[in-house]
């Protein structure tokens, strides 16, 4: 037969367990409300313009698929940067030299011209011209 | 080179792989990760694998010859650093159906390449007056075909004598003034290299 003070230390159990339950369910869902939220994941993609290597996006390379004799990973992803966002000037105020090595494209009377001496720095330049996506590569 | 990133009405980003293979370039499409080959503009690893994208005819020419030819061009908001290109390392490649053909531009300097790749009669020419620039031309003209060769620094044809320009391909004077010949697609390679991408080309000699 349980004594008095067995009896009050039950009862304080059976009252004390659900009342720490509920205030600990009470805290998680205050912080909850007060934290911003969980980050959202990084876009797969970069934003245009913007240095972002997703390294989320598959590497065949990385993945050990088989790659063709001859091929050599040097550097990392866009360790040269690709101009994501090229920006284009009027011929005279390009001011470039008459002599300068250009690649040149006509679509539908639209052209646009990039110097080489450039694009062997940058090598790629991701472009539209007359609503056709282009990717002007040296 | 410049192609489109049009993929089966997919528009594709493009990086750069940081790799190299046959000495050329390769990318990376942000959809899918795939690596591409630029000569041939082709997946040659990942999802993609085998996916080609279709060339846009260019010209690798000089600010003063293009800015002629195209007097409204913008110009890319950039620095004409000097290119340190030599062109005679290179091959020039024409693939047309089926069949890839080579020509190494030292054998151009002197001689005009009148071919016939995948069923179509077509001349290689490097201009002679503008030694970076090399353009593709068809040599049917209606039902004609013409075979080129240069007279000087001219361009003729012996069938007509017609005078070409031998960059814009255009009739200068004689009976096809005016006319203009097809520009057909073609990219360099380094000549050693060329077979890294056609194992079944073949090397152009005059």
């Amino acid at each position: 037969m349980p004594d008095n003070a067995s009896r009050v230390e039950s009862i304080a159990r059976a009252f004390l367990a659900p009342a720490l339950l509920i205030t600990f369910l009470f805290i998680v869902a205050w912080a909850a409300w007060r934290s911003p939220g969980t980050p959202p994941r990084p876009e797969a993609t970069a934003e245009l313009g913007e240095l972002a290597v997703p390294s989320e996006v598959y590497d065949p390379v990385r993945a050990g698929e088989k790659l063709p004799d001859g091929f050599r990973q040097v550097l990392a992803r866009d360790g040269i940067l690709p101009v994501y966002d090229p920006r284009f000037v009027s011929a005279e105020t390009a001011g470039w030299t008459p002599d300068a090595l250009v690649i040149g494209v006509e679509i539908d009377g639209e052209a646009k011209a990039y110097p080489v001496g450039f694009l062997n720095r940058r090598e790629m330049v991701i472009d539209r011209l007359a609503g056709i996506p282009i990717l002007v590569t040296w | 080179m410049v192609h489109s990133r049009n993929l089966d009405g997919e528009e594709l980003v493009f990086g750069n792989q940081g790799a190299l293979w046959g000495r050329a370039m390769t990318w990376w499409d942000h959809g899918t990760g795939s690596v591409w080959s630029q000569p041939i503009g082709e997946a040659i690893a990942g999802p993609l694998q085998g996916a080609r994208l279709d060339l846009v005819p260019s010209r690798l020419t000089t600010w003063d010859e293009w800015l002629q030819s195209h007097p409204e061009t913008v110009a890319l908001e950039a620095p004409d650093r000097p290119s340190g290109f030599d062109l005679d390392s290179m091959s020039i490649v024409v693939e047309l159906g089926e069949e890839s053909i080579a020509f190494p531009v030292r054998s151009l300097r002197s001689a005009v390449a009148n071919e016939v790749v995948g069923g179509a009669p077509i001349a290689v020419v490097v201009a002679p007056d503008l030694p970076d620039t090399w353009t593709v031309f068809s040599r049917t003209v209606d039902d004609r075909v013409l075979t080129f060769e240069f007279s000087g620094s001219d361009l003729v044809d012996r069938e007509t004598g017609t005078v070409w320009d031998p960059v814009r391909g255009i009739g200068v004077s004689g009976e096809l003034q005016g006319v203009g010949l097809d520009v057909l697609p073609g990219f360099t390679s380094f000549v050693e290299d060329y077979w890294t991408f056609y194992r079944n080309g073949r090397l152009w000699a005059p």
